[in-house]
């Protein structure tokens, strides 16, 4: 049977596939490793991290079952609290700045202007850079005593910060050098976003008479927001999980004077398995940063299809 | 009067305009580029610099005197040159690791039905929403019993073989290779195998050097696993190597600013020459 099969003229058999029964398991061969991998390493793994918070765990004795204790005490913890405010001041802060200064550059830099290419690249260095070495730098430049920017404020008079260590501002400090460091990633999407928009809508506003502005609020936002979505997702999800900038910075003043207010969720999380040992309760954190991110991207989809408008 | 003579002032004045938006928009691109070039030009002008120069007031960009030493002795206070290995290392092994699985697995979804075939690849599509940090206490003790602690495998498997955005990508491209080559192939006498091999994997060779690129900065970038994964000196990577030195070394900045270089240099000069997939890798990310 399957014998005929293969003598059938090619395009009768319609299929993909290469043949029936015997190799479409193939397929699954071919599939395997990923799928083993993924299960391993990716999705058992978060069932292990829902089971590991219902226990108090140091990960050198066996687990202990305390069913929702370590949830009850996360929503008493203080320093949970501290961490979970700064990581939305953070987050928000990212999506504020960085969203429309993204937007801003990437309509400045959609023209054919020669040389453009380069400049656009120039823009996309930080982004490339290790984070842990844009930080260390900006250390450097916001240095409360010595450095640069402080240097520059005292040229024109002006009083200097202790742009990290003061608890004020330190978190807006982090949020700036973030933005730096991810504007050429929003300006790169925001910039193919604008170059799918067909040129023809355009020429036809232009000849209806649309000035410059009524064309960026007529024409581009509204064709732009798939893009604006999508970068809002990933800018949330990403934020949500700010760690190496805030690690280097807040060593910078050593145990003692460890800044709380840049206690991110996941330096904090980190702090718990790793310098208090409490394991369960720190899965218990990791739960809580995947409920986040799972209904944030739900409920992101399910909104993107009432107001994004996806053209034709 | 003509209808020329009406126009020629105004064609005139429009050109005007046109130069002077042009000069505008020029020192507008040029005034951000150097604010985002100067945190790393300031990098480079303190690594540069003897002690003395470095808290100078009012700053210089330009040191008086160029103290390449510094790179030297940087270099030397910590085994940066072990630190870059492992790097490439767990880079290289990555991307390899990555386009041999993810094609296979790209190649399996994209032309075969089988089994579950759906279920599988939209428990992938799921997993791809999964952050690595929510799955890091299981992993930190799956990994403790495997021995693959302060051991470059633990910063290796999850990219090279637990990839389903690398797997989506390919499977993506690979649904659009004219069903023609296969059936040519197969009149052939080639197998599954060799048509995976010698048609598949040479019509995605832009694929592999998009995943390749992407993958290349976020494993030379990468922070918390190697944080949290590796333990002695011999094993680090250049970003934990960075951090270390700035421990160990302190804020001696003209030092701390030569690492950090060190660190950046070997992904910047990559970057240069892949930069066209690079930004072709974002834009598909982006556009989905």
């Amino acid at each position: 049977m399957s014998a005929s099969v293969e003598r059938l003229p090619l395009s009768i058999r319609g299929s993909d596939n290469y043949s029936f029964h015997r190799v479409q398991f193939v397929g699954l061969l071919f599939v395997l490793p990923v799928v083993l991998g993924t299960l391993i390493l990716n999705v058992l793994p978060t069932f292990a991290t829902l089971g590991i918070s219902f226990t108090s765990y140091d990960m050198l004795t066996a687990p202990e079952w305390v069913g929702l204790g370590n949830y009850e005490r996360l929503l008493a913890d203080e320093f949970a609290g501290q961490a979970l405010r700064n990581t939305i001041v953070y987050t928000a802060g990212t999506v504020f700045l960085g969203i429309p200064a993204g937007l801003g550059l990437a309509l400045l830099v959609n023209n054919p202007l020669p040389g453009i290419r380069l400049i656009r690249l120039a823009y996309i260095v930080p982004y490339v850079s290790s984070t842990v070495a844009i930080a260390m730098v900006w250390q450097w430049i916001l240095n409360g005593k010595l450095g640069l920017l402080n240097q520059f404020l005292k040229m024109l008079g002006i009083e200097g910060q202790s742009w990290l260590t003061n608890p004020n501002i330190a978190m807006l400090s982090v949020i700036v050098v973030s933005v730096w460091q991810g504007l050429g990633y929003n300006m790169l999407l925001f910039l193919a976003g604008l170059q799918s928009i067909p040129e023809a809508l355009y020429e036809a506003a232009k000849i209806d008479g649309g000035g410059a502005r009524s064309r960026l609020w007529h024409i581009t936002l509204p064709l732009l927001s798939p893009t604006t979505f999508f970068v809002l997702i990933i800018t949330l999800i990403s934020s949500f999980q700010v760690f190496s900038i805030i690690y280097i910075f807040t060593f910078t003043s050593g145990a003692a004077g460890r800044l709380r207010s840049l206690d991110v969720w996941v330096y904090y999380l980190w702090q718990n398995i790793f310098s208090f040992n409490r394991a369960g309760y720190a899965a218990a954190m990791a739960f809580g940063l995947f409920v986040v991110i799972a209904a944030v991207t739900y409920i992101q989809w399910r909104a993107s299809k009432l107001w994004v408008f996806y053209g034709e | 009067m003509s209808l020329a003579a009406i126009a020629q002032p105004h064609r005139k004045s429009i050109r005007v305009v046109k130069i002077i938006e042009t000069t505008a928009h020029y020192i507008a691109l040029i005034t951000i580029a150097s604010m985002l070039a100067l945190p790393l030009v300031w990098m480079v002008s303190t690594s540069l610099k003897p002690r003395k120069e470095v808290f100078k007031f009012p700053p210089q960009f330009i040191p008086q005197t160029i103290q390449w030493e510094n790179y030297q002795d940087a270099w030397e206070a910590q085994p940066f040159g072990r630190f870059t290995f492992n790097s490439f290392k767990v880079a290289i092994l990555s991307i390899i690791g990555q386009i041999m699985f993810c094609s296979m697995a790209g190649y399996g979804f994209a032309r075969f039905d089988f089994p579950f075939k759906n279920q599988l690849f939209a428990m992938l599509l799921a997993a791809m929403m999964i952050p690595g940090i929510v799955n890091i206490v299981p992993v930190f003790i799956m990994y403790k019993h495997l021995g693959w602690l302060d051991n470059h495998i633990s910063l290796i498997a999850a990219p090279a073989i637990a990839n389903t955005f690398g797997t989506f990508l390919y499977r993506q491209f690979m649904m659009t290779i004219p069903q023609e080559l296969v059936d040519a192939a197969k009149i052939d006498g080639a197998s599954a195998w060799g048509i995976y091999w010698r048609i598949m994997m040479p019509l995605t060779k832009p694929v592999a050097a998009v995943l390749a690129t992407l993958t290349f900065f976020s494993s030379w970038n990468s922070f918390f696993e190697p944080l949290v994964f590796l333990k002695s000196t011999e094993q680090f990577t250049v970003t934990i190597g960075l951090a270390t030195f700035r421990q160990e070394e302190g804020t001696i900045w003209n030092l701390l600013m030569a690492a950090s270089v060190i660190t950046l240099l070997p992904s910047l000069i990559i970057f240069m020459f892949t930069q066209r997939y690079f930004v072709r890798g974002i834009v598909t990310t982006g556009l989905k």
